[in-house]
């Protein structure tokens, strides 16, 4: 079996370090958790917010409706409301992810198409007719931010699907004082 | 009170704006336009306060996965 437990980093100084690699690492990461959390809001959603019914063989969800009571001078009507406009949702994400170092860059190549920057304690020149590195070394501070997210657009979507349709109905509150 | 919520007015569709929390309550709340007044029904009460706990249980089992 693996051993996964966590080790010390320590920087090969021969390797040298893959700067796109730490800087993806962190946002993979993050992009998996929030994988995570929109399954289990989805999850919520579907089993709070709907009504899982069977008509044959065909499973479908049915909107689970809350009662409104709604007066306007002497008359009391009673209206229905999906439940899911009523609640406060927002979305369930990793709202920010900061990666903040410092690394001396020490080395950078570059061909035709693509500029590599690699960071490490000493390097080797290397010189063809397409390939140019130079030892100037620098540092480069890093913050990546991802921003909030919000609802994903089919729910809210949804929602104003639902809000716009609301309606006056005819249901009328029974009159206890006239049986 | 938090008003970020409305639906619109069955009556002049103007906004209503809400907050659940207080509807839960017993709050009613009046369009600003025509004066119309809406409040949650008793026998929904139940339902919206059983969703409302599970979103925030929801909401905490994601505060452990962020800090994970």
């Amino acid at each position: 079996m693996a051993d996964t437990t966590t080790q010390p980093f320590k920087p090969n100084s021969n390797q040298g370090l893959d700067i796109a690699a730490l800087l993806s690492a962190p946002l993979v990461a993050a992009t998996k958790a929030n994988n995570m959390m929109l399954v289990a809001q989805k999850e919520f959603l579907l089993n709070t917010c709907f009504e899982k019914k069977k008509d044959g063989d065909e499973k479908y969800y049915d909107t689970r409706m809350v009662e409104m009571k709604f007066t306007r001078g002497d008359d009391a009507l009673v209206f229905k409301l999906p439940l899911i406009t009523l609640l406060p949702m927002n979305s369930l994400a990793v709202d920010q992810v900061t990666v903040d170092f410092e690394m001396e860059i020490t080395t950078q190549s570059s061909d035709n198409n693509n500029t590599r920057l690699i960071g490490k304690v000493s390097g080797s020149e290397e010189n063809s007719s397409h390939i140019r590195k130079s030892h100037a070394a620098s540092k480069l501070k890093a913050n990546i931010n991802a921003s909030p997210l919000p609802l994903p657009l089919g729910v809210t979507t949804l929602i104003d699907m639902y809000v716009k349709s609301i309606s006056p109905t005819t249901e009328k509150v029974p009159n206890n004082d006239n049986p | 009170m938090n008003l970020h919520q409305s639906i619109p007015c069955p009556s002049c569709q103007s906004k209503i704006p809400f907050d659940v929390n207080y509807l839960l309550m017993g709050a009613q709340f009046a369009c600003p336009n025509c004066g119309s007044v809406i409040s949650l029904a008793e026998n929904s009460k139940e339902t919206v306060k059983q969703s409302l706990d599970d979103f925030e249980s929801l909401r905490k089992k994601v505060a452990k996965m962020k800090k994970k």
